[in-house]
């Protein structure tokens, strides 16, 4: 896998991509570390209510309403994000990557009914039906990750769809067939490995898509109850907003350069996946 | 002597939004060992859809593919069976190789398929094959994009050769290649044919090309074989009008006789082909008989030609009508 | 041939051209070329060797970072290099038109040939609807389309391949050109449809007094439309004059390999094998030094893996590039044939 390696260094040289790399690599620090850094858990109360970020040393960021630092809040939150972000797509990849190359390469009423399938999802808003599936079944990581990539995977299954419809017409996959090759090893090691790049510059954009409805989730109060997201200090926040402004904002940024990290990340491997297309302009 | 490969009767056909397309109307045919068949033909004739009938990529509606003896049947033990006959090498050179795969890995697919050897021996093997089709080690650990268009052209030959095929569809495996690029290649399959005794179904739209690597050569239009014997006496005698269109439009044949159109209008549409003889639309020598009755292939002179007033051309050859001046 | 000599500028006269990107070595170098009004000149080589780009630089679309870096484009005596855009528009049109291969992507899919026809027309002549379209309609029976009035309706996809090229022909010739380029205008179709689209290439070439720019492959096109003949190799011209003096007696070692590497008769009635030029083309950046050819060439010696040879002139303006040039008439292309 040179290939990927390469990949990788080139990312590192892109001027954004490097930005974005650094960006994800301190908020993965961040939610790694979290658990030697405050032991004691984000749901503590550690100091005094309310405090002002660099009042106190000991809380550069300041306390919430209930004396909760929010240093550990947002380091606890990076989990929470990270974990659903990378859970639902993953998710989402494994379903939309399946069924867009079954209904792709066999085409005709396999690829119609999966298609229908694929439409009646796509059509539903995201955010609502996530709502409605916590409200139903109860708010829970799982769950939250299971709502989101269920509206997910179409995205993925379009995509892989219309790229293995273009590659099973090659004569490459024409002779896989002629050497007496099982459709199942056709689809998933000859033509899959050829449709990466825009699954990989679009699954970038699915995980800040789930982090994002993540936190708004749990800023609605819908979230999780056991564990701290960004969301749920938001939603702390936005009871004090006039006065202790920063406990809305401090989430709110962590939010906006988590995401940014990854569009960042997506836009580069854009351009490093898709050389071709770099040259022309 | 055995037929490497028979067909009988065979018929493809496919369903379009304005009905049924009969890309393949009735072919029968035989190759004998090491022997090549060139089939010409213009685009839309049907040319494609037969050779994809051979190697089993399409399943024809109607009449048989026999090869080696063995009516070619579906399921993985006939699929694997048929793999180890028949062969097939295609036109476009990058697009025949998995761009994500080493040389060798592509050589040696086949023989994974096939759950033969050890993978030691399919290092043996790739080498081996590679060095037929002259390629190097070298070539074997790059990537497809790495070579240049006659040597993708020779990993394509060396993966259809890998499992010893006896008969190798070669569907205008050299129209895409330039003209020096042609010649070697040509060279290596009429060196590979003399040395592994294969057969070819050789197909092309190139006349020049198919007369000069073909034993015997039929031409097909609309489906159907229009004409069929040795190939210098297909070139020499050709009987059927399109025979002696497509021979007069090359090039170099139209610079000797200083006419170049021979043939008004395209292809009919196969979906809705004229009645009788398909040709007639573009026949310079169509009379109303050619509307009603469909000519069948049949023995005139030397070889088999489908067509009512064959041998009232072949007398008059030398009075063929002028066209209008175009 | 030439119907006027000497008098009047050729229509298209190319002098040392030299077409690069960025740093990399120029894919294109001391090209030259002249096409007069009146005759067909027929520009032959294999891919890669930049005749492509060439035509490309004569009509101002280089894509890209390609950029003509050297050396100067005349037409009708007119330098069109440091031209603006706008004013290359206008001479693309009024005085050059261009063919291209695939006749499918060189038309809009959603226009009716008429309306793209006379779009055309209008662009470059200020007439009024109703005379584009009569225009549209007269260039239509120019290029022999049967119905025209009916076809006029028509969108590109309802036609065939043979009957859309000919509608980009007509569309070439809307504004009267002195000279048409055509690349590779029939390797897309069919043979029996080829024979007719090089028929009206002829038969427009001679009614119009075109200078016509054929850029192909194929030498036996070149030999059924051609006055003159050039040769491209790796980026510039190894050998040029008329058809008939190339073609019977190539003196460039690569056209006498393209010549033989083409396929005569039956190989199981007797025919030779082919005579084929080892090696392939090489990359821009991968030719030589010296001659650009010595690699693949039988008669290659020390000399020209030093010197680049010239392009020098001989009798009858048969030009080449050799510092050993073959003589089909005394010496047998022994180490070829082989």
């Amino acid at each position: 896998m040179t290939g990927t390696f390469a990949h990788i260094r080139r990312l590192a040289r892109h001027p954004s991509g490097l930005f974005g790399l650094l960006l994800l690599a301190a908020i993965i620090l961040m939610s790694v570390s979290a658990g030697w850094i405050f032991p004691e858990g984000p749901w503590a109360m550690v100091g005094p209510t309310r405090l002002h970020p660099g009042v106190d040393p000991r809380f550069p960021l300041g306390t919430d309403t209930y004396g909760r630092d929010i240093v550990s809040a947002i380091f606890y939150g990076a989990r929470v994000s990270l974990f659903v972000g990378i859970a639902s797509a993953a998710i989402a990849l494994i379903v939309g990557i399946v069924v867009g190359a079954i209904a792709g390469y066999f085409g005709g009423k396999v690829d119609d009914a999966l298609m229908r399938l694929t439409d009646a999802f796509q059509t539903i808003p995201n955010f609502l039906l996530s709502i409605a599936i916590v409200g139903i079944i109860g708010a829970s990581l799982p769950t939250i990750t299971f709502a989101i990539s269920i509206v997910a995977w179409p995205i993925i299954a379009r995509l892989v769809r219309a790229d293995v419809l273009r590659l099973r017409t090659y004569d490459f996959v024409q002779s896989c067939k002629i050497i007496g090759m099982s459709d199942m090893r056709i689809v998933f090691q000859q033509i899959l490995p050829n449709c990466m790049a825009p699954i990989i510059v679009t699954t970038s954009v699915l995980v800040a898509n789930a982090i994002i409805v993540e936190a708004s989730l749990a800023f609605l109060g819908l979230g999780d109850p056991n564990v701290m997201s960004w969301g749920t200090l938001l939603n702390v926040g936005r009871q004090q907003l006039r006065t202790e402004a920063y406990i809305t904002i401090v989430p709110a940024v962590a939010l906006v350069l988590t995401v940014l990290a990854l569009n960042l990340i997506g836009d580069a491997l854009n351009d490093v996946l898709n050389p071709r297309l770099k040259e022309r302009t | 002597m055995s037929a490497v490969l028979k067909l009988t009767d065979l018929q493809v056909h496919h369903d379009t939004a304005r009905g049924a397309l009969r890309a393949v109307d009735g072919i029968s045919l035989e190759i004998a060992r090491g022997e090549t068949l060139g089939l010409v033909g213009e685009s839309g004739c049907g040319k494609s859809t037969l050779a994809r009938c051979v190697t089993g990529i399409d399943k024809p509606n109607g009449g048989s593919v026999e090869i080696e003896g063995v009516t070619a049947g579906r399921g993985k033990a006939a699929r694997l069976q048929r793999a180890r006959n028949v062969q097939m090498i295609f036109q476009d050179p990058s697009g025949a190789l998995n761009p994500r795969l080493q040389v060798e890995r592509i050589i040696t697919e086949p023989l994974s398929v096939a759950g033969e050897e050890s993978r030691s021996a399919h290092r043996t093997r790739a080498i081996e094959t590679a060095r037929k089709v002259g390629l190097s080690d070298y070539h074997l650990e790059r990537m497809p994009h790495e070579l240049s268009g006659g040597q993708r052209q020779r990993v394509s030959i060396a993966r259809a050769l890998v499992l010893n095929p006896n008969l190798l569809v070669c569907d205008e495996a050299v129209s895409a290649l330039d003209v020096s690029v042609q010649a070697q290649v040509l060279n290596l399959l009429l060196d590979i044919q003399k040395e592994l005794g294969l057969s070819y179904l050789f197909i092309s739209h190139d006349l020049a090309v198919v007369r000069y690597i073909s034993h015997r050569i039929a031409v097909m239009y609309l489906g159907r074989i229009v004409e069929i014997g040795a190939a210098e006496d297909v070139w020499a005698s050709r009987l059927h009008p399109y025979t002696q269109a497509l021979i007069h439009s090359i090039p170099e044949e139209a610079a000797k006789t200083g006419r170049t159109v021979t043939l008004e209008g395209d292809v009919p549409s196969p979906v809705n082909p004229p009645s009788g003889c398909a040709f007639r639309t573009r026949c310079p020598f169509a009379r109303a008989a050619c509307a009603e009755a469909r000519p069948e292939l049949r023995a005139v002179g030397s070889h088999e030609v489908a067509c009512h007033f064959a041998e009232e051309i072949a007398a008059g050859s030398g009075a063929e009508p002028e066209r209008a001046h175009g | 041939m030439s119907l006027n000599t000497g008098s009047e500028p050729p229509i298209l006269q190319i002098d040392k051209l030299r077409i690069g990107q960025g740093t990399k070595a120029p894919i294109v170098e001391q090209m030259s070329l002249e096409v007069r009004r009146g005759e067909t000149v027929g520009l032959v080589g294999e891919s890669g060797c930049g005749k492509s780009l060439t035509a490309l630089s004569v009509m101002g679309l280089l894509a890209g970072n390609l950029k003509v870096v050297g050396g100067t484009i005349r037409l009708g005596g007119e330098e069109i290099q440091g031209l603006s855009q706008r004013k290359l528009r206008r001479l693309r049109g009024e005085k050059m038109g261009m063919i291209f291969q695939e006749p499918l992507t060189a038309l809009n899919p959603v226009m009716t040939i008429g309306a793209q026809i006379a779009e055309m027309v209008r662009a470059h002549r200020d007439v009024s609807r109703k005379a584009a379209h009569e225009r549209a309609l007269e260039l239509l029976r120019l290029v022999k389309i049967p119905d025209p009035e009916e076809r006029l309706g028509e969108y590109p996809h309802q036609m065939s391949g043979g009957m859309r090229q000919r509608v980009v022909i007509a569309m070439a010739i809307a504004c009267n050109p002195a000279l048409l380029i055509a690349d590779e205008p029939t390797t897309a179709l069919d043979v029996t449809v080829q024979a007719q689209i090089l028929e009206l290439l002829a038969s427009l070439q001679r009614e119009e007094n075109l200078g016509l720019l054929m850029i192909t492959h194929d030498l036996d096109v070149v030999r059924l439309v051609a006055d003159r003949i050039v040769v491209m190799y790796a980026g510039s011209v190894v050998e040029e004059g008329a058809v008939e003096a190339v073609l019977d007696n190539p003196r460039h070692p690569y056209t006498l390999g393209l010549i033989s590497a083409r396929p005569t008769g039956s190989f199981a009635a007797g025919a030779p094998r082919l005579a084929d030029i080892r090696g392939s083309v090489p990359a821009p950046e991968d030719r030589p030094a010296g001659c650009v050819f010595r690699d693949r060439c039988p008669y290659a010696q020390e000399v020209c893996a030093t010197t680049r040879p010239m392009l020098e002139t001989g009798q009858g303006g048969h030009a080449v590039r050799c510092h050993f040039p073959v003589d089909r008439q005394t010496d047998a292309p022994k180490e070829l044939a082989q």
